[in-house]
């Protein structure tokens, strides 16, 4: 390898990077003022990619200049801000009383109603933009032929980073944002207009994402998944530099692009798990990242508020349960073969969000990678008997130890960090192990996965293995209701409350936290195993960022306040998700105005709102 | 234009639907015979949409035909589901298929962990599974089942045709740039063992493994060009493709050098291309534009009648699939697993593109696929040079497959 | 006897010295007041003891062992109940629970995850709300608390780790002056009782003069005078930064 060469691949590094870097930027502007860990961050990437191939040449066909060329992606931009603006009007607005964990599960249902939106507006091919006119195609430098318009990224980036510094510093708009970095309550204590602060940062931040799409048409093509591609790489990079830091963000990026251009040199297959591994790198050993300051409320802000005081089942909470566990039991006696499919699954769902809101709600530990338990537990359970040829009831055994062995392994460096640097080093993590079962194809069979993961002899029968998964799934959430109403979940929910007070009363709040994440990772072990068994196969979808998301979505629609919201928002969920999908192709799109309209009308939740109302209710007809 | 298109599909995926929900009690000698049809409708649509549209008029067709003549004319009918693009919506969704809609079998599936999953669940269920898309060896290989058969050639079949088309034109030193996924690292593997016997000095000099829809074009050109190669085999489709290709050419990475390219001839990958389209590349491919006789001909002027477009890879794949699932029923006489299974195994299906097998050693079809090579018409990707090679020449050695296969 | 004897302790922030070479002792059955305007590093005194803080140097003897440093779980261990000066209880929960958690936490007993918690140790937890008078709110969510109400809970969750030495940051703030006695007049019988040591902070003069047995004046971050409680009223540095107090700066911050 000549030195021409690294400089080559230097330069086209720092070019993806700058590319990088004026996308993330948007990002860590809005999560710095707002708090929001905004997933449609990637959606209006790509909605200004599509809009700039669709401007941008009928721009060029006036007159075809590298400035018309500007002209064009800006205005995209400018559009891409607007759509941000709306989506703060119509949508985050109604919602800033909520946890800023719910305003996370808005975006996502905005997320799937705009991949739909594109294919219908844009169809489902790749659009490759022009190029950059006036651009060269190729510079030579050293002997090496670089792309011309990597350099105009190159200087692209430093001059977002240079604008955005001059529009931090010497305006009233980057002063108020500075401040509620800082400090939100501080903002709202100066009086100033919050609601006109955040619109505005929205604006920007979109803008911003908008810009990063419609400069990378002359590279890369508009395309309908380009979302989900860019939005877990902001993450990082915001991570990485520090959150809310625009700075560190730029560091951060650059930091990542290097890391792509020169990590694939040596190990080809990298790229998968570069971006993560940085992540968990800089969580675990700087947690507020590069240029982000240590700053104890950052990380604490966003534990959202959970369980309240327990109080045992009443009467009618009783005769709730009481009916829904006749129904659970004699459902083989009154539904068909494919109820019974969509129940097991349901059940195991409702276990994993039931663990899941251990952390959360009981815990205040929001985990964005609460797939990773679920498809350990399966991937143990599926491994064990196809590779080792168990039989299905030690595997089952094995899923939940294995899973809450890994769970407490990993859980040692989360539990460490709180708020968002807790729930970024869990998707981290999860991202790691998803890797490690997509590359270790000997073991785990790639991709492709593993099949012939199916029931022992005894519980083939449909009915016989809903039973099997009924007993054990409601078992344990017994369990694990037991241990949250034990001392176990009254000291979890202690630290929760007052880490500072838990201490001084004698808890271990790491070792509790620990043991909550082992527990949890434990029961969703399980879930997981019989889940791999009901479906006969393992992949690593089961342990993908949108199987976490949706266990996520599944508590906050039910309810992180109370215990049984999460198992209610797992049957509502898989309920639409199973009703909707074969209606209609536009099922990410009902999929995504359903969790929207839940997440406005129930903004604690769909049990949490009932039992308000329920309270409302009693508290109206006393005297 | 794509506007109206997409209006009028979902009209017809509901009318589906709505035929589905009330269908549902009639089960009686008339009533249509159902196959179920799973696929990523919504996360590929690029070959999934045109793939049902051509399935749909496939039906009409048959159906106006007078339906399935060995079971007293029943309609032929085809149930679409999305599979969530996950083994694990995919499995409920046939499930819902194969029990509350009466499917008689399964087919479709787009991705590799997609099939498989499905695969074994027929396995399981012991129905049929006809897997038109996915592209693994595997499930005719080691994961093969006696319930599943699969349609397209798949990744080893297509590397060796690709194969042979470059491995008399004297070049040996070989780059490969694939996406990281194990339809990727297969294809590079074929290409690699397939070369290695064919050309003596056969070298790969570099390999390149970007993650699957996130490639860097700029990084991964300049380690291509940097280790100097003669040939470059690139697996990269789909949204990868037109970023490396550009970057390629930006840096005249494509000049002077043998390009072999897996798919790329498919107008799904390759429209997108643009002007950017390379001229010479050897590809894999559907050159739909260019076919007029015969009853391909034929197909290809209705099917453009009817969608205002020309038929895609997805389209032809659809249409065929269709009416291989047709005389297969009318061949079995009955919609039973058993009978259906036994009537599969090599059998032969005319077809437009002329019979189509289905070895029975590894349920396999001879489906095959056209060689070429890349072009600009005008301004407008198209294929030249080609050629129709049917998957006959191609499939695994028997001696392999006795080898991997247990069932 | 000395139960608590603290030597040459400092504590600096980013260059900003809280606390400097401050030593003192607190005796059994002994309530000892720690006063000086705000920002004097009381409460940075306070947390090196309990453990919130590492100090930077000095020695935190208790019964004659250096607990400087350890974690606050095991300085609780050893004996050491605090309050804070801004309350930190567990706001989710009910009064009653608030206590039996703390008790549990002193067994150790945090790790059960069988028997519900609403049965454990429901009698002592009763007694030590009884004792510090929020008995009758017992099923009251602290959340729902008054302030001063919420300050007697604080009380008895220092009190639930059945303490050698008490450490009470303000534990009167934002209460009622009648409140204040009788809270203060509660902390000393419970001193005089257990033969608890108690180091408390304090800024109502009146209830300082009227219950410590020794008084320590700290400002910027030194121990600037000692002594009885008529001793410090009349040393002249103390009475300047108090009448520097009165003169105008109030609740003396600089
Ligand atoms: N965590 C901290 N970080 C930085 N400075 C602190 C911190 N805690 C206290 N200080 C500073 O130390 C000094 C003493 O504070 P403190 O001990 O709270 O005083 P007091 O309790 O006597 O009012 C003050 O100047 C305060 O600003
Ligand atoms: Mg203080």
């Amino acid at each position: 390898m000549d030195a021409s060469f690294l400089v080559a691949q230097l330069l086209t590094g720092l070019a993806s990077a700058s590319s990088l870097f004026i996308t993330a930027s948007g990002l860590t502007l809005v999560f710095g003022v707002t708090r929001i860990v905004n997933f449609a961050h990637g959606s209006l990437f790509m909605l200004g990619a599509y809009l700039a191939v669709t401007i941008v040449p009928r721009l060029l066909d006036l007159h075809y200049s590298l400035p018309m060329f500007a002209l064009g992606a800006l205005a995209a931009a400018l559009i891409v801000g607007l759509i941000g603006v709306a989506i703060e009007l119509i949508l985050l607005r109604r919602i800033y009383r909520a946890p800023e964990i719910f305003q996370l599960l808005a975006t996502f249902g905005v997320v799937l109603v705009v991949q739909d939106l594109v294919i219908r507006i844009w169809g489902p091919l790749d659009i490759l933009g022009p190029r950059a006119p006036g651009v060269p195609r190729s510079v030579e430098i050293l002997g090496q032929r670089i792309s011309g318009y990597d350099l105009v990224l190159i200087a692209v980036g430093p001059t977002i980073l240079g604008l955005l510094w001059l529009l931090m510093r010497r305006t009233r708009f980057g002063v108020l944002v500075r401040a509620a970095t800082q400090d939100r309550e501080m903002v709202g204590a100066l009086g100033v207009d919050q609601a006109k602060l955040f619109t505005a940062t929205l604006f920007v931040g979109s803008f911003l994402a908008g810009l990063g799409g419609a400069l990378q048409i002359p590279f890369k093509p508009a395309q309908p998944a380009m979302d989900i591609a860019i939005i877990s790489e902001t993450f990082v990079v915001t991570v990485v530099g520090g959150m809310g830091s625009i700075p560190g963000a730029f560091l951060a990026a650059i930091a990542i692009g290097l890391l792509q251009a020169f990590g694939a040199l040596i190990i080809p297959e990298s790229t998968l798990v570069m971006a993560f591994l940085l992540m968990a790198v800089v969580l675990v050993v700087r947690p507020w990242g590069f240029l982000g300051k240590p700053d104890a409320h950052l990380g604490a802000r966003t534990a959202i508020e959970g369980v309240k005081s327990l109080t045992p089942l009443d009467a009618t909470g009783k005769a709730v349960v009481a009916i829904a566990l006749v129904a659970g039991a004699t459902l083989p006696l009154w539904s068909d073969a494919y109820g019974l499919k969509v129940a097991i699954e349901t059940l195991c769902f409702a276990l994993a969000a039931f663990a899941l809101n251990l952390l959360i709600g009981v815990g205040g530990m929001v985990s964005f990678g609460h797939a990773a338990w679920f498809g350990v537990g399966a991937y143990a359970a599926g491994l064990l008997t196809v590779k080792l040829g168990l039989h299905m009831a030690p595997a089952l055994i094995a899923a939940p130890l294995i899973a809450g062995a890994v769970a407490a392994f990993i859980g040692y460096f989360i539990v460490r960090l709180s708020g968002i640097y807790l729930a970024m080093l869990t998707l981290a993590a999860a991202q790691l192990i998803y890797a490690l079962c997509f590359q270790w194809v000997a073991v785990t069979g790639g991709d492709n996965g593993v099949v012939g993961v199916w029931p022992a002899e005894w519980a083939a029968a449909r009915a016989v293995y809903y039973g099997l998964t009924f007993l054990l799934c409601v078992a344990a959430i017994w369990l694990l209701r037991r241990a949250i109403h034990a001392p176990f979940g009254y000291a979890l929910r202690g630290a929760r409350d007052s880490h500072l007070r838990a201490e001084a009363v004698g808890i271990d709040v790491k070792g509790q936290r620990l043991a909550a994440f082992a527990l949890a990772g434990a029961a969703t072990g399980l879930a997981g195993g019989l889940y791999a068994f009901s479906k006969g196969s393992i992949d690593p979808t089961l342990l993908s960022i949108p199987m976490s998301i949706d266990f996520l979505a599944m508590v906050l629609i039910g309810g992180v306040q109370t215990l049984f919201g999460p198992v209610i928002g797992a049957g509502l969920l898989h309920a639409a998700k199973d009703f909707i999908m074969p209606l209609t192709d536009l099922w990410r799109t009902w999929l995504g105005l359903t969790i929207v309209a839940l997440v406005l009308a129930f903004p604690q939740g769909v049990l949490g709102g009932l039992a308000q109302w329920r309270a409302r209710f009693a508290r109206s007809r006393k005297p | 234009m794509s506007n109206t298109r997409i209006d009028r599909r979902s009209l017809v995926a509901g009318a589906v639907a709505a035929s589905a929900w009330g269908g549902q009690a009639a089960s009686a000698q008339d009533a249509p015979v159902r196959i179920g049809e799973l696929n990523s409708y919504s996360r590929m649509a690029a070959f999934c949409l045109p793939y049902r549209n051509a399935m749909q008029l496939a039906v009409e067709e048959i159906n106006a035909q007078g339906g399935l003549k060995s079971l007293g004319a029943r309609k032929f009918e085809i149930v679409f589901r999305d599979d969530g693009s996950t083994p694990g919506d995919a499995v409920r969704a046939a499930e819902e298929l194969l029990t509350r809609e009466n499917a008689a079998f399964i087919a479709g599936g787009f991705l590799s962990n997609v099939g498989l999953a499905l695969a074994d669940l027929a396995n399981q269920r012991k129905t049929l599974y006809v897997a038109t898309e996915p592209l693994t060896d595997a499930l005719t290989l080691a994961q093969g089942n006696p319930y599943t058969f699969r349609i397209r050639p798949n990744t080893y079949m297509q590397t060796r045709m690709l194969v042979d088309a470059v491995k008399d034109k004297g070049v040996k030193r070989w780059a490969i740039v694939a996406p990281n996924y194990e339809y990727g690292t297969s294809a590079a593997a074929a290409f690699k063992r397939l070369m290695t016997a064919a050309v003596p000095g056969f070298e790969v000099v570099v390999e390149q493994f970007p993650a699957l829809g996130k490639v860097e074009p700029g990084p991964v050109v300049g380690a291509l060009a940097q280790a100097r190669p003669d040939g470059i085999f690139n697996v990269l489709f789909g949204a990868d493709l037109p970023a490396f290709v550009r970057e390629g050419n930006n840096r005249g990475l494509f000049e002077k050098r043998l390009v072999a390219s897996l798919l790329t001839g498919e107008p799904e990958y390759l429209l997108p291309l643009g002007d950017e389209t390379p001229e010479g590349w050897i590809v894999t491919g559907y050159p739909a534009d260019q076919i007029k006789d015969g009853p391909h001909g034929k197909f290809i002027a209705a099917y453009t009648a009817k969608f205002n477009e020309a038929p895609r890879c997805g389209s032809l794949l659809g249409y065929v699939s269709a009416h291989i699932m047709r005389d297969l029923i009318e061949k079995a006489g009955s919609t039973e697993s058993g009978k259906l299974i036994a009537a599969f195994n090599d059998a032969t299906f005319d077809s437009i593109l002329g019979p189509i097998r289905m070895r029975g050693l590894d349920h396999q079809s001879t489906f095959g696929a056209w060689v070429g090579e890349t072009t600009l018409n005008g301004r407008t990707p198209a294929m030249k040079n080609w050629k129709y090679v049917s998957g006959e020449a191609y499939l695994h050695p028997e001696d392999e497959v006795k080898a991997v296969r247990k069932s | 006897m000395t139960v608590l004897a603290v030597e040459g302790l400092s504590k600096s922030f980013d260059g900003v010295r809280a606390a400097q070479n401050v030593g003192f002792t607190v005796n059994a059955g002994e309530l000892v007041a720690l006063i000086g305007p705000n920002g004097a590093g009381k409460s940075t005194t306070f947390n090196m003891v309990g453990g919130q803080l590492k100090p930077d140097s000095g020695r935190i003897l208790l019964d004659g062992n250096d607990i400087a440093g350890l974690s606050p779980r095991l300085i609780l261990r050893r004996g050491v109940g605090r309050t804070f000066q801004i309350a930190q209880s567990f706001l989710s929960m009910t009064v009653i629970e608030n206590v039996q958690l703390a008790i549990a936490a002193r067994e150790r007993e945090t790790m059960r995850m069988g028997a519900p918690l609403r049965g454990l140790h429901a009698d002592e937890a009763q007694t030590l709300l009884d004792k510090v008078g929020v008995a009758d709110q017992a099923e009251t969510l602290v959340a729902h608390l008054a302030y001063a109400d919420i300050k007697r809970v604080e009380f008895a969750l220092a009190l639930a780790a059945r303490p050698r030495m008490l450490l009470m940051d303000e534990p009167t703030a934002g209460m009622a002056p009648a409140e204040r006695k009788s809270l203060m007049t509660l902390v000393a019988t419970t001193a005089k009782t257990n033969g608890a040591a108690v180091l408390f902070t304090e800024h109502d003069v009146a209830s300082v003069f009227a219950h410590a047995d020794r008084v320590l004046v700290m400002a910027r971050g030194e121990i600037i005078a000692r002594g009885a409680p008529d001793e410090v009223r009349a040393d002249p540095l103390v009475r300047e930064v108090y009448l520097g107090r009165s003169a105008g700066t109030p609740g003396g911050q600089r």
